[in-house]
């Protein structure tokens, strides 16, 4: 039997591998996706609970179909300008995108 | 249904909407765009100002009320001065001209939004259609390697910082199954409190400390500012962060007002770390665009100062400081703007002498960086005066105490910069600083405004004090 | 608003409508300018006759307030608020300040910056005036804050020299450490009392509702504000320093401005400060330690306005130590006569330097033939500087003898002894080295200034001789019948203390001529006496050996002393700030390095900053959490 609590730890587990990819990533666009992950665990968190405890009422879908959107619009504006950085300098690696420091 | 409350977003996106058609029509003069985009902001302006509606839509979802109202103002106060300050300053093509005001008035149309509304749902989405429309306006210089990296810096961490609010939201939707605020603040008024519902609170706090540039949250602000173009950079760190200061107190000293013994203590510990980090990072500046970003940091320090407050003096004191610190923070970058488009630079030791060759900007420049470091009898002493007063209030006398000294510390930095301009002779010859009209006209309403707020702050306070005291009747 | 509150408004607004039609109007013009900003002073100066004539025939209070804003039930005004020592006050900022601005129109004749420095002494005249004026506590902080930011322009005037720009800064900075303890007391006796109106919260304060503990941290917070202003110990060192400004500059922050509004504010609150018997002690200590403190160190400077510098210093301590004391009549008397006889010893030494182009008084000398009016205006002020009767100086310091001694603490009678047997020994070497003796290579070309220059001088020295008569104990008119703290009302204007005004003059009489002994005999120079007398030589040897043994023992013993205090005064104290200065600028330097331009970084100081706020939640105790105020 699946409960409620089984969605939760998987939401908290992708949270945290999300959290862990955005700090290890060199790759630029490795921490957009993992950032796509931090995203997904609310989501499994707002459907879970709609689900389980508000089954009347659809607000936890209704979140979740804005955070993909929103996800989505950030992904695609993070990805040009990433794009944009690469044409312009040939770095796709974070930690080399420091010219502003201190 | 009235919806006549939501007039001012309709006529936003109709604005969004004319500025694209516009965008068609106009094939040269492209910098008409921006002083029909000034005009128009300043029209809806003075229409908010004098079409005050309250009343409240969708549920409770939606709600025009008083702390609403003067955040719009402020907001499009903001919009219209940094447009006005955009107009001849911006170096971007004539192909993203019109896109730039565009993106400025999707930015204005989300905080508009986010300061009305009182639904987890609809604060997300106002939230993120302002930010996204800044990450695309802090990268708009796309031949710029700063104002790229700024962009991306800005979206990652943005990205970062929304995934903690939401699932900080998440858990609260979890445990009060709703999203509407006046719904949780019934569960957190009962007393019988979960703890994930804490925990879940404290990664609000984080997520919305992002647009206050709290610290931990305040990492981002100096690289974004120092690399946006200087107009975005003004309208990120007051606009943006008005409204940002407007979400936290609807969730803080609104939704959680009962709870106010767990985020009070936890608050004043980052009110005073988010001051003394910002102003001691900001002594060593040599660039004064990231200069004024620690500075303001430390300016959403002494603002947390207020929410430690009590409640109806906290929220005044708050709300007043919002808008003095947006008119002398619009000042300043203004100044930095019209010295950039001129001499393009952007470094502190370039201002050497800069009260010779350009006394009434070095003036200017002076009494904005004095009116943030609180001198009287500049806006910015009222409000931080009443700031410091709230949370004498509560009792909080070391956080006022190390307020005082943080702005003692504070006036070193400003006045190494004033030193600079009046005090030091020019190193190396520079071309005259040209102001343009956009730019004489955005320092001089600031400049009246400074002088009048700080003046006169009666009918503003009384203002202030009124849409707090409203705020807590049924 | 009656019409003696409305005087004191306009008296007040005039200057500041100078600064403005001169920076909006007249800059260009430079003999306007001024002629805008005298006039301005000048009907200032007026109306304060006036209105001190009006409180002379018909003493009382008059006030107003226009009430500014609201926050809670507390109430912030601005206000006017005439009374005796108001209108005391308003006469001499006004006189000194009509007087150093005459003057400057002849000192600052070729400087560039002409139109500019009449609109900030217009400016700082006004910030002083507003001060004086204030009937509450809000508006006397925010004037306060004015008049820092005055004394950094002007201070800073020839911002091309970097001693200066150092000096402004310094002034501004050291000045807002005290100012940070004067808001502070501000708002702590706001908050008990809840109005910021000097007159509720005095009646408030005397009502007992403070206990004494607080009363005396509040007292002492109020009185860093003083510490700072009026350059006490340890927050003097930036006096000194500011002789960087143009000299008028200096004798206005000297005499009339800056300096006396701390001893103003002292006494304004002094129902405050009288309910804590603990502060009138540390302030009474802090005036006498600044005083002697001051003068050893006046004693081995010879840079003409460091001397009096150091004297205005040690001069302010004695002000304090008499507010200190429970003389409130003695301090005000005091900063009265003081502020006129060490404005013209200012205005004096910046006729001399104008003449000679040096500040250094051993490559002067002799210059009394070269410029008469000066040398005599000088010397009265000496005179009355030292004590001597009947000048203006004489009264007032005996007033503070007396009190001193009445109140029985025989150390700080004789610290104040001391320190009156040293100013007149400095000082007369200072007006001895300077204006009699031989030539110096520097005065050859000396020559008298002009008129602009010399008849504020005259002015000066009519008042340094004469304001001390209204302070003759038995008279009818007099001081202490005029401003007075409650229970001590005329208590020394009955009689005169002879025994003390004998021992002053004495201590005086002997300092001037220690003076002459070692400073202008000195020049009879042992080995041309040699030549000429063998046999005498012995005799005149061993008259010039105890000389030569006071010479060594002011330049071996003494000086170490005063070296040694001045190596204090310049490493420790100076240090001390310094430290203060240096720490917060390496703890800057170190917290940048954490901004490592990673974004990842970034986010690991999220996420870590996230993960520390939840793990210090979980072991939250509301109980300790607490302790940070009262949620």
């Amino acid at each position: 039997m699946i409960t409620l609590a089984h969605y939760i730890i998987l939401g908290a587990i992708l949270f945290a591998i999300g959290i862990f990819g955005v700090i290890t990533r060199r790759n630029a666009i490795g921490i957009l996706m993992s950032l796509e992950l931090i995203f997904n665990a609310v989501n499994i968190n707002m459907v879970a609970f709609s689900r389980f405890l508000t089954p009347e009422g659809a607000y936890g879908e209704l979140f979740t179909i804005f955070i993909i959107t929103v996800a989505a619009a950030e992904s695609v504006l993070g990805l040009a300008i990433i794009l944009a950085i690469y044409r312009k300098r040939q770095v796709l690696n974070a930690d080399e995108m420091n010219l502003m420091k201190w | 249904m009235d919806m006549t409350l939501l007039v001012n977003e309709f006529l936003i996106t109709g604005i969004i909407v004319l500025l694209l058609l516009l965008d068609f029509m106009i094939k040269d003069k492209k910098e008409i765009i921006g002083v029909v985009f000034s005009a128009l902001m300043f029209g809806m302006m003075l229409f908010v100002m004098f079409f005050n509606r309250k009343g409240i839509l969708l549920g409770g979802a939606f709600v025009a009320d008083g702390i609403a109202w003067f955040s719009k103002i402020i907001i499009l106060a903001a919009a219209f001065l940094t447009g006005l300050m955009s107009v001849n300053t911006i170096k971007v093509s004539k192909k993203y001209t019109a896109a730039y005001y565009i993106l400025l008035a999707c930015s204005t149309l989300g905080l508009m939004f986010l300061v009305s509304s009182k639904e987890l749902i609809t604060l997300y989405v106002g939230l993120e259609l302002a930010t996204i429309s800044l990450y695309a306006l802090s990268a708009i210089y796309k031949n710029d390697d700063l104002s790229l990296e700024a962009g991306i810096k800005y979206i990652i961490l943005g990205a970062v910082s929304s995934g903690i609010l939401l699932y900080g939201l998440s858990l609260i939707y979890g445990v009060t199954r709703t999203t509407y605020l006046d719904g949780i603040m019934n569960y957190a008024s009962t007393g019988l409190i979960n703890p994930v519902f804490i925990m879940a609170l404290i990664m609000t706090l984080l997520g919305v400390g992002f647009k206050l540039s709290m610290v931990p949250m305040h990492v981002w602000t100096p690289d974004v500012y120092q690399g946006a173009p200087t107009p975005v950079t003004a309208f990120i760190s007051v606009a943006s962060k008005a409204a940002g200061f407007v979400f936290a107190l609807r969730l803080f000293a609104y939704m959680f007002i009962r709870l106010d013994y767990v985020w009070v203590p936890i608050l004043s510990i980052i009110a005073f770390l988010t001051m003394t980090i910002g102003n001691l990072m900001a002594i060593p500046q040599k660039n004064v665009k990231r200069l004024l970003a620690y500075s303001t940091i430390s300016q959403a320090g002494y603002i947390l100062v207020g929410f430690v407050g009590a409640s109806v003096i906290g929220i005044s004191s708050v709300m007043f400081y919002l808008l003095a610190y947006t008119i002398t923070n619009i000042a300043a970058f203004a100044v930095v703007a019209a010295f950039a488009k001129s001499t393009g630079s952007e470094e502190l030791d370039d201002y050497a002498g800069l009260a010779q060759k350009e006394p009434l900007l070095a003036l200017i420049f002076m009494f904005a960086l004095l009116s943030l470091a609180g001198i009287p009898p500049l806006a910015g002493f009222v409000g931080k005066f009443f700031l410091f007063y709230a949370a004498m209030q509560r009792g909080y006398v070391w956080l006022v105490v190390a307020g005082a000294l943080n702005s003692t510390v504070s006036l070193y930095y400003y006045l190494l910069v004033l030193r600079q301009m009046y005090l030091t002779d020019r190193k190396k010859e520079l071309p005259k600083v040209v102001m343009p009209l956009g730019i004489k006209l955005t320092l001089l309403i600031t400049m009246i405004a400074i002088f009048v707020l700080g003046l006169m702050p009666g009918p503003v306070l009384d203002m202030t004090t009124e849409i707090a005291q409203k705020l807590f009747l049924k | 608003m009656d019409t003696i509150s409305m005087l004191g408004l306009i008296t007040a607004a005039l200057p500041i409508l100078a600064f403005i039609i001169i920076v909006a109007f007249t800059k260009k013009y430079r003999l306007t300018s001024a002629l805008v900003s005298i006039t301005a002073v000048a009907i200032s100066f007026s109306l304060s006759c006036y209105m001190l004539y009006q409180q002379i025939i018909a003493p009382g209070l008059h006030s107003f307030n226009i009430p500014w804003m609201y926050i809670g039930s507390l109430e912030l005004n601005m206000g006017v608020m005439i009374n005796q020592l108001t209108t005391i006050m308003l006469f001499v900022v006004t006189l000194v300040s009509m007087l150093v601005q005459i003057y400057s129109m002849g000192y600052m004749h070729d400087d560039e910056g002409f139109s500019k420095f009449f609109s900030f002494l217009s400016l700082f005249t006004f910030s002083m005036l507003g001060i004086v004026i204030s009937n509450n506590l809000m508006q006397i902080y925010i004037f306060w804050e004015l008049v820092g930011v005055c004394s950094y322009l002007l201070i800073g005037f020839w911002y091309t020299k970097p001693e200066a720009s150092d000096a402004a800064k310094k002034a501004f900075i050291v000045n807002r450490v005290g100012d940070f303890g004067f808001l502070l007391g501000i708002l702590l006796l706001t908050f008990r009392a809840g109005t910021f109106d000097f007159i509720k919260v005095i009646a408030f304060v005397q009502s007992g509702a403070i206990e004494p503990g607080m009363m005396t941290i509040i007292a002492l917070l109020l009185f860093c504000g003083a510490v700072g202003k009026s350059a006490q110990f340890p927050l003097h060192v930036w006096l000194p320093d500011a002789m960087e400004g143009p000299t008028p500059v200096s004798a206005l922050i000297h005499a009339a401005t800056m300096v006396a509004a701390g001893v103003f504010m002292v006494a304004r609150l002094y129902a405050i400060f009288s309910m804590s018997q603990d502060a009138m002690h540390v302030i009474a200590y802090i005036g006498g330690f600044t005083s002697i403190f001051a003068a050893t160190i006046a004693l081995v400077q010879k840079d003409i306005k460091r001397i009096l510098a150091f004297s205005t210093l040690s001069q302010l301590g004695y002000m304090i130590l008499a507010l200190g004391a429970g003389g409130y009549t003695a301090g005000m008397f005091h900063l009265t006569t003081h502020a006129f006889f060490k404005a013209l010893l200012f205005l004096g030494a910046g006729s001399v330097i104008h003449a000679v182009h040096t500040n250094d008084i051993w490559q002067t000398g002799g210059l009394h033939k070269k410029m008469p009016i000066t040398s005599i205006t000088m010397l009265i002020a000496t005179l009355a500087i030292a004590g001597i009767f009947p000048l203006a100086g004489f009264w007032s310091k005996d007033e503070i003898l007396v009190t001193l001694h009445d109140s029985g603490n025989t150390l700080l009678y004789y610290t104040a002894i001391i320190t009156a047997f040293m100013t007149a020994f400095y000082m007369f070497r200072l007006y001895i080295v300077t204006f009699l003796g031989e030539q110096g290579h520097h005065s050859e070309h000396a020559h008298e200034s002009p008129l602009t220059m010399t008849i504020p001088l005259m002015i000066l020295a009519v008042f340094s001789i004469f304001a001390g008569l209204v302070g003759i104990p038995g008279q009818e008119i007099n001081i202490s019948k005029f401003i007075f703290f409650s229970e001590s009302a005329g208590s020394h204007a009955e009689s005169m203390n002879m025994g003390i005004a004998v021992t002053s003059s004495i201590v005086a009489l002997s300092g001037i001529a220690l003076a002459f002994i070692v400073y202008f005999f000195k020049f009879i120079k042992a080995e041309s006496l040699k030549k000429i007398s063998g046999p005498i030589y012995t005799l005149l040897e061993n008259k010039y050996y105890i000389d030569e043994i006071y010479m060594f023992f002011i330049k071996n013993v003494f000086f170490v002393i005063t070296e040694a205090l001045k190596w204090f005064d310049r490493n420790v104290v100076d240090g001390a700030v310094n430290l203060v200065a240096f720490l917060t600028r390496w703890g800057g330097n170190k917290l940048r390095r954490t901004t490592t331009g990673s974004v990842q970084t970034y986010a690991l100081v999220i996420f870590s900053g996230m993960i520390i706020a939840i793990i210090a939640f979980a072991i939250y105790d509301p109980e300790a959490l607490k302790l940070l105020g009262r949620p």
